[in-house]
C-alpha cells in the first residue's frame, strides 16, 4: 500500500516536470507547418537578419541565447531565451504565440510566416 | 492658570494648522497617513504584460484618464511606434482595471498627488515624462546624461532611480551614470 503510494507520488512528480508543450502539435496549428531537419539552422540564419535596418532578433536577445538580452529601445533587461538557461522558456503555448506575434511585429512590422515561426522556435529549443 | 491653559491649547491649534499647510512635512505625513513615493506594483499580470519590455511604470504615475487613453485601441496599435494590441480580452480588461483603480488621481501617495496636482483637470498625457511635475523635477539634467547609452531615454526610470521598482523616487536613491553622482552638471 505504502509502496503504491510512493510510486504514484513519483509518477506525479515526474509528470509535473514533463515538457508541457507538444511542439509538433503546436506547429500543426500554424497552417499545418512541420519542423524539418534544417529548421533550427534556418532559425539561426534568420536570427541576425535585419529586414528593417537595425532590427533583428539578435538586436534585443543577443547571439548567445544563454545570456541576458537588452531591449534596444528601452534598455530593459531580457532574461535568457534558451530553455537550458531559463527553464520557464517555451513551456506555455499561449506565451509562445503571444510573443511571436508581438516580436515579429516589432522586428519585421508584420507577423511571421509559419515557416519563420517554426525556424525560430526550433533554433531556441536547440540553443 | 486659565491663561496658561489657553496658550497651551492655542499652541497646539496653531501647530496643527501650520503642519497641515506644510502637508509634505514628514510629521504631517506621519499623522495624516500619506505615504511617500508611489504605490508599488503588486500585479503579476501587469509586470508580465508591460514590464517585459519596459520599466513597469507604477499606475500612480499617471491619472486614470491617461491610462484610459493609453489603453484605447488606437494607442495600443501604435504604442510609441509598436503594435501591442491585446488578443486576450480578459487580460486587457484586468490590466485596464488595475491601471485606472490605482491611478495617480486615485492615490494618496505623495508623488502621485504631486503629479495629479501639476496637471490640468482634462490633461491626459501619454508619457509620465510629459507631466509638469516630472518635467520640473528633471529640467536641470543635461541632455548628454540622458542620451548616454547607460540611460538611453528619460523614460528609463531605473537607470538612475535605483529604488524605482519600490516606488521610491527620492533624491537619496538617485545615481546618474557618469555624472560623478550629483556634482555640477553644467560643467560643459
Amino acid at each position: 500500500m505504502n509502496k503504491n503510494y510512493l510510486l504514484l507520488l513519483a509518477l506525479f512528480s515526474f509528470e509535473s516536470h514533463a515538457q508541457s508543450v507538444d511542439f509538433n502539435q503546436l506547429y500543426q496549428t500554424w497552417s499545418g507547418e512541420k519542423a524539418t531537419v534544417s529548421s533550427a539552422a534556418k532559425g539561426k540564419e534568420l536570427w541576425g537578419y535585419e529586414l528593417i535596418p537595425g532590427k533583428s532578433c539578435s538586436t534585443c536577445h543577443g547571439d548567445n541565447l544563454s545570456q541576458t538580452g537588452s531591449h534596444v529601445k528601452t534598455n530593459k533587461l531580457i532574461k535568457p531565451l534558451s530553455p537550458k538557461a531559463n527553464s520557464k522558456r517555451l513551456t506555455k503555448v499561449r506565451k509562445i504565440n503571444k510573443w511571436l506575434k508581438r516580436n515579429c511585429k516589432f522586428t519585421y512590422k508584420r507577423e511571421c510566416t509559419p515557416e519563420e515561426k517554426v525556424s525560430f522556435i526550433e533554433f531556441i529549443r536547440n540553443n | 492658570m486659565l491663561r496658561k491653559y489657553i496658550s497651551v491649547v492655542l499652541f497646539f491649534v496653531v501647530s496643527f494648522f501650520a503642519l497641515q499647510s506644510q502637508s509634505d512635512s514628514s510629521l504631517w505625513r506621519y499623522f495624516g497617513g500619506e505615504s511617500k513615493g508611489v504605490a508599488v506594483v503588486q500585479n503579476d499580470l501587469y509586470q508580465e504584460e508591460c514590464g517585459a519590455c519596459h520599466f513597469a511604470f507604477q499606475p500612480g504615475l499617471l491619472p486614470a484618464r491617461s491610462w484610459n487613453r493609453l489603453m484605447s485601441r488606437s494607442e495600443l496599435t501604435d504604442h510609441f511606434g509598436e503594435d501591442i494590441a491585446f488578443d486576450d480580452q480578459v487580460v486587457f480588461n484586468d490590466l485596464l482595471k488595475y491601471l485606472t483603480v490605482n491611478a495617480a488621481d486615485q492615490s494618496s501617495y505623495k508623488r502621485s498627488r504631486k503629479i495629479t496636482r501639476s496637471l490640468g483637470a482634462n490633461d491626459a498625457p501619454l508619457r509620465v515624462t510629459d507631466t509638469p511635475y516630472i518635467i520640473r523635477k528633471h529640467r536641470e539634467i543635461p541632455n548628454r546624461l540622458i542620451v548616454q547609452k547607460e540611460v538611453g531615454s528619460i523614460a528609463n526610470c531605473e537607470a538612475c532611480h535605483k529604488s524605482a521598482d519600490k516606488g521610491s523616487f527620492d533624491d537619496d536613491n538617485v545615481r546618474i551614470p557618469n555624472s560623478g553622482f550629483f556634482k555640477s552638471w553644467d560643467d560643459d
